[in-house]
C-alpha cells in the first residue's frame, strides 16, 4: 500500500528529473576569446591606439553573457586607468598564449558537450592586419604574424564549440578568413596548393559565423571620440541589443549586418568606405550572436517608442559603449553592466541614470533630461561624429538592406497581440 | 411606442451603463513586448487588465471592444500621442485615460513598464518586475495593482488642478487629530475641575463653605464638602496629565506623518 502511495511521488520526481535533463540539453554555454594587440606587423604599420581598448570593451561586454573570457593584451597605460584589475586578468598575445587558451576551453567545451550542453565560442580579434603577396590575410601577434593558415588549423579545425563567432576588425580581415587572388606558384604547385587551401575554405566549417571589417590596409578607422575603431563600436552597440529590429531579444547576423550598414551609410564617403562582410554560421543561418532573454550578470536600459533619433550611452568613465539612430515607434533594450553610473545622450540633452543591481531595468522614458553645456568633442570637421548614425535603423532599413543580401531574415515584429 | 417609453427606454438604458462603468474611463492598450513570446506578454497583460479593473474607481474597457476599434485603424494606430489617442477618432475616444506597457523578457526574469496618459499630455510611468518562475502566478497580478495604485493616486484630477494623493493620505492623519482632539478635552475638562476644586478649598477656608446648622451635621457637612473637593482635585490632576499625554501624543505623530 506504502508502495502504491510513493508511485506518483517518484513518478513526478522522474518527470522533474527529465524535464530539467531536457531544458539542459538545449542549453547554450558561451565563451569568448578576444586578441587585442596595437603593434604592427611591420616598421612600416604605425602602431594603433585603441586595439587594446577595443579588446578591452570587448571583454567588459562579453564576459557577463559567457562562462569564460579570456583577454591577450598588453594594455597601455591609459587603457589600464580606465579598466582598473582588468591588466591582471590579461596575457601578452602571443602564440603560445593563445594556444594554451584554446586549448584550455576546448577542454572545458569538450566536457559541456559531454554534458549535453551546446557551448558557443566567441573569437575576437582586434588589430594590425594585412593582406600578404600570396593573397592571404594576416593578423599581428606580439611575437608575430598570425595568418589564416594559423586561424583555420590553430582554432577553427581544432574547436569544441558547436558555432564560432568570428569577430575581426582588422585591415583586409577579408583576406584573413577568405582566400582570394591568384597564386605565385608554378603550375606543378597549383594542384597541391589548391588542395591546401582547401581544407582552409570556410565553408568546410559550417559551424562558424564571421563578422569581418572590409577596411583595406590604408584605411584607419580609429575614433579618438570614442576611444574605439569605428567598426568594434559598431559590432559592439548591436551585440548589446541595439540591431534588434525585431524586438526578440536576439541579435542575428542580418540585423547586425544591416545595423552596420543603416550606421555608416552616412559617412561612407569619409575615409574610405566603412562597411562590413558578414555571414552566418552555414549550419544554422539564424544563430543569435547575443540573446537579451538569457540571464546574465547585466541590467537592462529600454529606450521606449516615442524617444528616436541619434542616441548614445556614455558611463561615468566617459566611455561610449552603445551608440544607435532610433525610429520613434520601435523600442530597443541594451543589455549594460550595472555598477557604475550611465548617461543617455543625445545632441544637446543627456540624462543621468544607474542599475540598483544586476538584471534591473531602467525606463528611458521616465528619465530626467538635462540640457548639457557639453560641446562635441573635437573638430567641427570631424565628419564621423556628424555622418555615422544619421540613418534611423529599424524595420523600414531592416527589410530594405536584407532584400539585397543573401541572409535570411527575421520574423518581423507582429506588434502589440490584437486577437480577441 | 408612446414618447413616455421612449424616455423611459433611454433613461433605462443610460442607468444600465452607468451601472456597468462607474468611475473614469481607462482604456489599456494591448502591450508591445521585447524578448518575450506572445503568449507571455498576453499573460502579463491579463494580470495588469485584472489589476487595474479592480481598483475603485476605475472603468476600463473590455479588451475585446478595445482590439476591435484598433483593427478597425489598422498597424501603426497605437503610435499616437496621449492627447491624440485620446481624441474622438482615435484609439481610445471617450475615455479619460490611456494605459499602455511594454513586456521584457530580458535577463530570466518579467519587466513591465506602464504608462499612464491624459489628454492633456500628462504622462507618468511605473516599472514593476517579477521572475520568469512566478510571471503566471497571483505575484504579477500584486505587483501590477501596486504599481498602477502608484500612478493612479499620482494623476492629476479631471480638470487639471490638484493631485489625488492627499485622499490617499486622508485616513492615516485621523488617529493623531483624534488623540489631539482627545488630550484639548481632557485638558479642558482638567481645568474645569481644578477650578472648581480650588472654589470648594476657598470657600472651606473663608467660612462654613455654605453648610448650616451645628454640631454632629455641621461636621458632616463640612467633611462631605472637604471630600468632595479633594475629588475634584484629583480628577483635575488625573485629566491634566492624560490631556498632556493624549496631546503629546497626537502631535508626535501628526509631525511623524507629514510628508
Amino acid at each position: 500500500m506504502r508502495l502504491l502511495l510513493r508511485a506518483p511521488l517518484t513518478a513526478l520526481w522522474v518527470a522533474l528529473l527529465f524535464s530539467a535533463s531536457a531544458r539542459a540539453a538545449s542549453q547554450d554555454v558561451a565563451y569568448a576569446l578576444i586578441v587585442a594587440h596595437n603593434g604592427g606587423l611591420d616598421r612600416n604599420q604605425a602602431p594603433l591606439r585603441y586595439a587594446d581598448d577595443d579588446g578591452a570593451r570587448y571583454y567588459e561586454l562579453l564576459a557577463p553573457r559567457v562562462r569564460e573570457a579570456v583577454l591577450l593584451s598588453v594594455l597601455d597605460d591609459e587603457t589600464q586607468v580606465l579598466h582598473p584589475g582588468l591588466a591582471a586578468r590579461t596575457r601578452p598575445p602571443t602564440r603560445a598564449a593563445l594556444k594554451e587558451s584554446l586549448t584550455r576551453l576546448n577542454a572545458r567545451m569538450a566536457e559541456d558537450r559531454a554534458r549535453g550542453e551546446r557551448p558557443v565560442l566567441y573569437f575576437v580579434f582586434t588589430g594590425h592586419g594585412k593582406r600578404g603577396a600570396a593573397g592571404e590575410g594576416t593578423v599581428s601577434l606580439l611575437d608575430g604574424p598570425f595568418t589564416r593558415t594559423d586561424l583555420f588549423q590553430g582554432v577553427l579545425a581544432p574547436s569544441q564549440a558547436s558555432f564560432i563567432h568570428l569577430i575581426v576588425d582588422a585591415c583586409d580581415s577579408y583576406y584573413f578568413v577568405h582566400s582570394r587572388g591568384a597564386l605565385p606558384v608554378g603550375p606543378a604547385h597549383t594542384a597541391v596548393v589548391k588542395g591546401l587551401l582547401a581544407t582552409r575554405e570556410l565553408d568546410r566549417y559550417p559551424q562558424v559565423g564571421v563578422v569581418l571589417s572590409t577596411s583595406t590596409e590604408q584605411e584607419s578607422h580609429e575614433w579618438s571620440a570614442i576611444r574605439s575603431g569605428v567598426f568594434s563600436h559598431l559590432v559592439r552597440s548591436a551585440l548589446a541589443g541595439a540591431a534588434d529590429v525585431n524586438a526578440d531579444g536576439r541579435v542575428e547576423y542580418s540585423e547586425l549586418h544591416a545595423f552596420v550598414a543603416a550606421a555608416s551609410q552616412g559617412a561612407e564617403d569619409v575615409r574610405g568606405k566603412l562597411a562590413a562582410f558578414v555571414r552566418p554560421p552555414a549550419l544554422d543561418r539564424s544563430v543569435a550572436l547575443s540573446d537579451l532573454s538569457t540571464q546574465a550578470a547585466l541590467s537592462y536600459l529600454l529606450v521606449p517608442p516615442g524617444l528616436e533619433g541619434r542616441l548614445w550611452v556614455e558611463d561615468a568613465r566617459g566611455l561610449r559603449v552603445a551608440e544607435f539612430n532610433k525610429e520613434r515607434e520601435r523600442s530597443v533594450v541594451l543589455a549594460l553592466p550595472p555598477g557604475r553610473g550611465y548617461f543617455l545622450r543625445t545632441h544637446g540633452r543627456e540624462a543621468a541614470f544607474t542599475f540598483a543591481k544586476a538584471g534591473a531595468v531602467v525606463d528611458a522614458g521616465g528619465l530626467a533630461w538635462h540640457e548639457t553645456a557639453l560641446a562635441a568633442r573635437g573638430a567641427v570637421q570631424d565628419a564621423l561624429r556628424d555622418r555615422l548614425f544619421s540613418v534611423p535603423f529599424g524595420s523600414r532599413f531592416y527589410r530594405g538592406y536584407v532584400a539585397n543580401l543573401e541572409l535570411p531574415p527575421v520574423a518581423p515584429d507582429e506588434g502589440p497581440d490584437l486577437s480577441p | 411606442m408612446s414618447a413616455l417609453s421612449v424616455a423611459l427606454l433611454l433613461s433605462l438604458s443610460l442607468a444600465q451603463s452607468a451601472a456597468e462603468c462607474e468611475g473614469q474611463k481607462v482604456v489599456l492598450i494591448p502591450f508591445d513586448r521585447v524578448a518575450l513570446a506572445r503568449e507571455e506578454t498576453r499573460g502579463l497583460e491579463e494580470a495588469v487588465r485584472r489589476a487595474v479593473g479592480s481598483t475603485p474607481g476605475v472603468c476600463l474597457e473590455p479588451r475585446a471592444d478595445t482590439v476591435a476599434r484598433l483593427r478597425t485603424l489598422g498597424p501603426g494606430a497605437t503610435a499616437c500621442e496621449g492627447a491624440a489617442c485620446l481624441g474622438a477618432r482615435s484609439v481610445a475616444p471617450g475615455a479619460a485615460w490611456l494605459l499602455r506597457g511594454v513586456a521584457l523578457g530580458v535577463g530570466g526574469s518579467r519587466s513591465v513598464v506602464l504608462t499612464l496618459e491624459d489628454s492633456k499630455d500628462w504622462e507618468a510611468r511605473e516599472l514593476f518586475q517579477v521572475p520568469a518562475a512566478k510571471a503566471e502566478s497571483g505575484e504579477a497580478e500584486a505587483r501590477a495593482r501596486q504599481a498602477f495604485q502608484m500612478l493612479w493616486a499620482g494623476r492629476p484630477s479631471l480638470d487639471g488642478v490638484a493631485s489625488q494623493s492627499a485622499s490617499v493620505e486622508r485616513p492615516t492623519r485621523v488617529w493623531p487629530k483624534v488623540l489631539l482632539a482627545a488630550g484639548g478635552a481632557a485638558l479642558a475638562a482638567g481645568v474645569g475641575f481644578g477650578v472648581a476644586a480650588r472654589r470648594a478649598e476657598s470657600r472651606l477656608s473663608a467660612g462654613n463653605a455654605g453648610c448650616a446648622g451645628e454640631g454632629e451635621a455641621f461636621r458632616a457637612c463640612l467633611d462631605d464638602r472637604l471630600h468632595s473637593g479633594r475629588k475634584q482635585a484629583t480628577t483635575a490632576n488625573v485629566l491634566l496629565g492624560t490631556g498632556a499625554l493624549l496631546g503629546a501624543g497626537g502631535a508626535f505623530f501628526l509631525v511623524w506623518e507629514l510628508p
